[in-house]
């Protein structure tokens, strides 16, 4: 390979192209003021404000949203879910919360398989996960602008749970709800932004005649269920 | 095709319009980011370096290429060396710009594109016709013909079938391919990652099931850190399809499969020039460079909207293809493309950036003639116009004649045009003209 020597001389030509002055007009702006004014103004007055925000994009990117009052209304919800897409098989990516769930599902129907992503080989998760199934997961934060659900990578966590299977069901904290993504920016714990996914809606292509299909080539059904408190 | 390329692109300006209207600051983060676009445009080099070391603390393999070739060379030796045989890609232009599928089939690897309009156009030996939409020009009776015939699926032009077809396909080329390559929306220098954004999920499944990951990135393509990536977050999908966001953006600073098993075990950014650095030494035609590749201009243009993307002859297109086509293969081969646009202003108008494309243009045309690329034809047919537009009575009947003398062929069809007709339609002269029409337009407005 030449990469080396390209390096240098790349940056040889940038640095001689640069010599010359740019001819951009108006490349500086004096909107930062004015712009960050209308920012803090998109921020929500309350909770619940910033809730029914979320739920109504939620809705106009075709994913479904419920308010759950504990975890046993958050089973009985994915449980419902589970019946309207008829899947027998719900993946969850390792143990918490969404385990608890899932188990509790499985209390009121004994043929439910549960498949813990984190239990299985990478070829066979892989495998597994792209079979007809639903996944039940957790997310990291929400933006309530957009809809936008936001999963940060932690290396020992699987993430296909989130992109492979047909219906992804969603459990998000309500601590976890921010406004937009600029006030994710500013709370993002360091380096924590480097691997990272927004998700906003399910996985969709217009590509044939612009006629709007959902489910690509991930997920055909997002459901967001927003536990009411945080516990 | 005229029909499906025009109804497409005003459906897509029109969701445009509408989500652009929603953000009452739309103009404040259209300065905003050609501000901060301007400042890494300016500092390229330095961008750059830090870009460069930030990926390498992160585990990112970084290559310089120099030239499309030289690119090719690096992402084809990466491919040998991890075994590859079949290589899932997501949609990028960049990869388009160097070739690299030929080159990798060429060298014993499949390339199978996976988002689905890219899919569709690689089935059919063609390259896309718009920056956003590839397969806008074909019909769904087309791509159901097409299906039936490459992948032996039975005939269906239902939409939703078709995209289920595709999925069942290329999700067994997802599970086997021992290598991704994507492009990158956005390289972010401060935290040394780049940024794909897309909707159908492919590059998410390109980026997370092979074990290698391959980044190709064009060298403008960087923004300084993370924090500036919100702002052009709130222009690329309003602006590309119409969307408030997209359904996917992701995020990569590194290889991820040490402890979850998953993720690939190598990641490497392919930094590629190709004529970028000779752009950025143009004073003028540098703004050229802060294109993002949304396509929006491409929506409004009434010349796209009449001769679809292939009429350009390249992997770019539209208005901004129009201008980087000449730059990136030399006023000889790219002579004419800046003469594809009737520099209405549309494309400015619209543009995110608001990159001055009709000036940029009148530049390259410029360009064009003085390294006399234009045909003999072509400049006698231009003195011949400027001639008799300085004459108005001559222009008035010169103009109105050929109209006149077309009614004169059997079923007043069209002069015939050897060489042109085969390819295009070739429309009747108007035997009104715009004058007359003009001024009709003016006489009824007044008594009405």
């Amino acid at each position: 390979m030449m990469a080396d020597t390209d390096r240098d001389d790349m940056l040889a030509d940038i640095r001689s192209s640069l010599e010359i002055a740019s001819d951009i007009p108006y490349a500086i702006g004096g909107e930062d003021q004015p712009l960050e004014g209308y920012l803090a103004a998109e921020l929500f007055d309350d909770h619940d404000a910033m809730r029914t925000r979320f739920a109504e994009e939620l809705a106009n990117v075709s994913a479904d949203f419920d308010v759950l009052s504990d975890q046993a209304a958050a089973a009985k919800w994915a449980g419902e879910v589970l019946t309207v897409d008829g899947f027998n098989t719900l993946v969850v990516a390792e143990e918490g919360l969404c385990l608890d769930i899932a188990k509790a599902i499985r209390a009121d129907r004994p043929e439910l398989e549960i498949v813990v992503a984190g239990d299985l080989e990478g070829p066979e998760r892989q495998a597994r996960l792209a079979q007809p199934t639903a996944a039940l997961v957790e997310v990291d934060y929400a933006l309530a602008d957009i809809g936008s659900l936001v999963v940060l990578r932690d290396k020992t966590a699987s993430m296909l749970p989130h992109f492979l299977p047909e219906s992804v069901m969603v459990i998000v904290r309500p601590d976890q709800l921010l406004a937009n993504q600029f006030e994710l920016i500013k709370v993002l714990p360091q380096d924590a932004g480097r691997n990272m996914v927004f998700i906003t809606g399910p996985s969709r292509t217009a590509d044939v005649e612009k006629v709007l299909i959902l489910g690509a080539h991930g997920p055909r059904r997002v459901s967001v269920g927003m536990l009411e408190s945080a516990d | 095709m005229r029909e499906a390329v025009s109804n497409a692109a005003v459906t897509s300006k029109a969701s445009r319009d509408e989500q652009a209207a929603r953000i009452p600051y739309w103009d404040l983060v259209r300065r905003k980011v050609r501000s901060v676009k301007t400042d890494v445009l300016e500092h390229l080099d330095e961008y750059l370096v830090e870009f460069e070391a930030n990926c390498q603390a992160n585990g990112i393999k970084v290559h310089w290429a120099r030239d499309a070739a030289s690119a090719r060379e690096i992402v084809g030796g990466i491919a040998r060396d991890c075994g590859a045989k079949t290589v899932v890609k997501s949609k990028s232009l960049t990869t388009e710009e160097i070739g690299l599928n030929d080159y990798l089939a060429a060298n014993g690897v499949d390339p199978v594109e996976t988002d689905l309009g890219e899919y569709i156009v690689q089935l059919l030996g063609q390259i896309p016709s718009h920056l956003v939409a590839p397969a806008l020009h074909l019909s769904r009776r087309d791509i159901g013909r097409l299906f039936a015939d490459k992948l032996g699926e039975a005939y269906t032009e239902d939409p939703g079938e078709l995209t289920e077809i595709a999925r069942v396909h290329l999700r067994e080329k997802f599970l086997t391919a021992e290598m991704g390559i994507s492009g990158a929306n956005f390289g972010i220098a401060g935290s040394g990652c780049i940024c794909v954004v897309e909707n159908e999920c492919n590059a998410r499944l390109t980026i997370s099931l092979p074990k290698v990951h391959v980044a190709v990135m064009g060298i403008e393509k960087l923004i300084p850190d993370i924090a500036a990536l919100p702002y052009f977050l709130k222009l690329l999908p309003v602006s590309a399809t119409g969307q408030r966001a997209s359904s996917y953006v992701n995020i990569i600073g590194g290889p991820g499969r040490d402890g979850a098993g998953e993720g690939p075990e190598e990641v490497h950014v392919v930094l590629l020039d190709n004529g970028r650095s000779k752009i950025l030494a143009d004073a003028q035609l540098r703004e050229t460079l802060m294109c993002m590749r949304c396509g929006a201009c491409l929506n409004t243009c009434p010349v796209y909207r009449e001769i679809g993307g292939h009429a350009y002859g390249w992997v770019y297109m539209g208005p901004i293809g129009s201008a980087l086509i000449p730059q990136y293969l030399g006023e000889k081969e790219g002579c004419c493309a800046p003469s594809l646009s009737s520099l209405c202003g549309a494309c400015r108008e619209i543009c995110p950036l608001e990159i001055n494309i009709p000036r940029h243009l009148l530049k390259l045309r410029n360009k064009v003639v003085l390294a006399k690329q234009s045909g003999l034809f072509e400049r006698i047919g231009i003195k011949l116009w400027a001639f008799a537009a300085a004459r108005p009575r001559l222009y008035r009947f010169v103009t109105w004649f050929p109209g006149k003398l077309q009614m004169l062929l059997p079923g007043k069809r069209a002069f015939p045009a050897p060489g042109y007709m085969g390819r295009r339609a070739i429309g009747r002269f108007d035997s009104k003209g715009f004058a007359r029409r003009f001024r009709a337009m003016e006489r009824n407005k007044n008594d009405g």
